[in-house]
């Protein structure tokens, strides 16, 4: 049975528990409806002894309702609930550090990596199911951190662990290389990246050269690997110049190379191309909602989930704790309800 | 957010659902015949006979509230214990040892291990290097190597930085390590790899200087080692630098050095003689490689870094729900029957106030 979490996000059961144990709890419930019927009965007595009236029965039996309501939703959470996901597919962005990613038109600004940085961010927290990992390229290209569905230690590589510079060569921008060496891991490495059909790659696609040549092979390679490859455009409309850097401090300076200042420019017709020969699609980078629905999609038609593997919990235990909250409220601020009638 | 060192509160802004419980307990306190309540006839004769209105039994009413709003609160504020050990339910280890590992990928280190006897050397002029018995090159040893630390600390922390001319960061430190970076150390230095162009010079002291950088950002970091195999030497007086640096940092360092010179070592090893933090290896062969790889293993396996550096974390959530349970039914007994407030009495007085 498959149900949709408070996030949206599918997970596979039912809710299940950690430490079923804690159930036996539940027999508390008994004493408690024990007291609550004694403290009715003293409440009538008391109301009798002066001739007054004591309260309705259904204040009693609301009181009862709410106390056993309170034990039980406790008895819940010490049971320690959780929801699993299903986790039917793989994803791997394919990030841009070159040195064209630094741009931006001042230091108040985020550079093209920083805004990259935050589309992972968000796509990555609006599937907390993903089996997700990141290569990062320039000249080289590399798988920065493995295949995980932890995303809090994404959340650190891409804090931390995504750089202009991290490789030797920042100067250049390989998009067909990137591409290759995913394929080739993919082909490589099926115990790790066999899962993946999809690839997200952000750039500023700041190539240089016979680009269509030179991506000939690397769709092909992603053909025979199953990888389509959607495309993230990082970059403004009009060519960004790069604020320079001293000691890896931004300095109001421009980058300047033979006295002209070096701009780049978002090349959405390179990034619309890959996307379109890989059978991906191209978003700008505000567009993060509707990539997340795309791999979505995926997610819940994916093989993995049907191979039986487990995917990340949820803890649920809030939803219980807003029960017993409320019903603690009801039970605490009853009385004073009752009075006022 | 940490508290202290053996509490961690995930939200502690959670605690605010206490608020919500203050004018009730505002209530319980709030003495008969206060400024709101209006003198109602009879009902100060009640407070001898009927129970409700004696100070004491109102404290103990709001204590025994109070104790049951405390417990939600830190229900929802979700802390967990940090301990040395694990204690009952641990889930998970919330701080390993934390391990970089640094590996020269210098286009030298697709050499040989083992440097050939003069004997195999004459034997081997004239052939084709695919006619020649493949040897263990100095980076697959090292690749080895790095395996064998990784299966030996499942639990630890593992990061690893390939270095030549330039440093780089190839995995920032995760537990999850099953694969072994195989992800990137699949690839070798013979072919046309992505490695093998990467390679060039060897950068000793950036990559140490890396190293100290990642321990500096890792969150729960209390230290950790350095695990740096290479085959060329620094110069001197940087590599000391970098060495002091991570020492500084209370970072432990082993250099594992194949095939580097004696006197290195020697220097080296007079710098920081009175410094258990740093060793220094030479290995030539793949024996002494593995030699090597057991010291510091066994080094980084001793109670004096493992204990210092490994913390577990347990949910206590479960635990405060558990007790909560049985409070809760206590509470409702004082509440209701053992300091109950006549439901008269408690109605006139609302209804006065």
């Amino acid at each position: 049975m498959s149900c949709t979490s408070l996030s949206g996000a599918r997970v596979s059961g039912p809710v299940q528990f950690a430490l079923p144990q804690a159930f036996l709890l539940l027999v508390l419930i008994v004493p408690v409806i024990l007291v609550l019927r004694r403290s009715a009965r003293l409440a009538r007595a008391s109301a009798a002894a002066l001739q007054g009236q004591g309260p309705e029965p259904a204040y009693f039996m609301a009181r009862m309702v709410l106390g056993g309501l309170l034990m039980a939703a406790l008895t819940v959470v010490a049971a320690r609930p959780y929801v699993a996901y299903e986790k039917s597919a793989s994803f791997v962005f394919v990030v841009d550090v070159s040195r064209s990613m630094q741009a931006r038109y001042s230091c108040s600004e985020p550079t093209f990596l920083e805004r990259a940085r935050r589309v992972i961010r968000d796509t990555v927290d609006a599937l907390p199911e993903a089996s997700v990992g990141i290569f990062a390229f320039d000249r080289f290209a590399f798988p920065v951190t493995q295949q995980t569905t932890d995303h809090a230690y994404i959340a650190d590589v891409i804090e931390h662990g995504l750089y202009v510079g991290l490789m030797l060569e920042a100067t250049q921008t390989e998009i067909a290389n990137a591409l290759s060496v995913v394929a080739a891991k993919k082909r490589r490495l099926p115990e790790i990246y066999g899962d993946v059909t999809h690839a997200i790659l952000l750039s500023d696609g700041h190539v240089s050269g016979d680009f269509r040549r030179r991506l000939q092979e690397p769709f092909a390679q992603l053909a025979d690997a199953g990888i389509k490859v959607s495309t993230v455009g990082i970059g403004n409309p009009e060519a960004t110049p790069i604020a320079d850097t001293v000691s890896g401090q931004c300095v109001n300076q421009l980058v300047e190379v033979s006295g002209d200042t070096v701009k780049i420019p978002l090349r959405a017709d390179i990034l619309k191309l890959i996307a379109t020969e890989t059978g991906g699609s191209y978003y700008t980078e505000t567009e993060t909602g509707r990539l997340v629905e795309e791999l979505r999609a995926e997610l819940t038609r994916g093989s993995v989930a049907d191979a039986g593997s487990g995917g990340p919990r949820r803890d649920v235990s809030n939803i219980f704790l807003a029960i017993a909250t409320l019903a603690l409220l009801g039970f605490v601020y009853m009385p004073v309800r009752f009075a006022k009638t | 957010m940490i508290l202290a060192d053996s509490v961690r509160i995930a939200a502690p802004w959670m605690l605010l659902v206490m608020l919500l419980f203050v004018p009730a307990l505002v209530i319980e306190l709030r003495k008969p015949g206060a400024a709101r309540s209006v003198a109602l006839a009879g009902v100060r004769d009640l407070q001898s006979s009927l129970p409700g209105f004696a100070a004491r039994r109102r404290f103990y009413r709001a204590v025994t509230l109070a104790l049951m709003v405390v417990m939600l609160g830190l229900l929802w504020a979700n802390p967990a214990l940090q301990s040395s050990q694990p204690v009952l339910m641990t889930d998970q280890l919330a701080q390993q040892k934390n391990i970089m590992l640094a590996i020269d990928v210098s286009r030298s280190m697709s050499g040989p291990l083992e440097v050939p006897d003069k004997e195999a050397r004459f034997a081997a002029y004239g052939k084709a290097p695919e006619d020649m018995e493949p040897r263990q090159t100095r980076y697959e040893a090292a690749r080895d190597t790095v395996y064998r630390f990784i299966e030996r600390f499942p639990d630890a922390r593992i990061g690893l930085i390939l270095f030549s001319t330039e440093p780089f960061l190839a995995r920032w430190p995760t537990i999850e390590t099953d694969d072994r970076f195989i992800e990137i150390l699949e690839e070798n230095l013979h072919d046309l790899s992505q490695l093998r162009r990467f390679s060039s010079l060897t950068n000793t002291d950036a990559a140490l200087r890396l190293a100290g950088d990642v321990f500096a950002q890792l969150e729960t970091s209390r230290g950790g080692a350095v695990i740096h195999i290479s085959d060329a030497e620094d110069e001197l007086e940087n590599m000391g630098l970098a060495i002091r640096a991570l020492r500084s940092q209370g970072i432990r360092l082993y250099t594992i050095g194949v095939g580097i010179s004696e006197s290195i070592v020697e220097k080296l090893s007079g710098q920081f003689a009175g410094d258990a933090g740093f060793r220094i290896f030479r290995v030539d062969s793949d024996q002494e490689m593995q030699e090597a790889y057991r010291l510091v293993a066994d080094l980084e396996e001793s109670p004096r870094y493992t204990q210092a550096e490994q913390s577990y974390v347990t949910d206590l959530r479960w635990p405060i729900a558990l007790i909560f349970v049985v409070y809760a039914l206590l509470a409702l007994w004082l509440l209701e029957v053992r300091l109950r407030r006549s439901h008269v009495v408690h109605v006139f007085e609302r209804r006065a106030g």
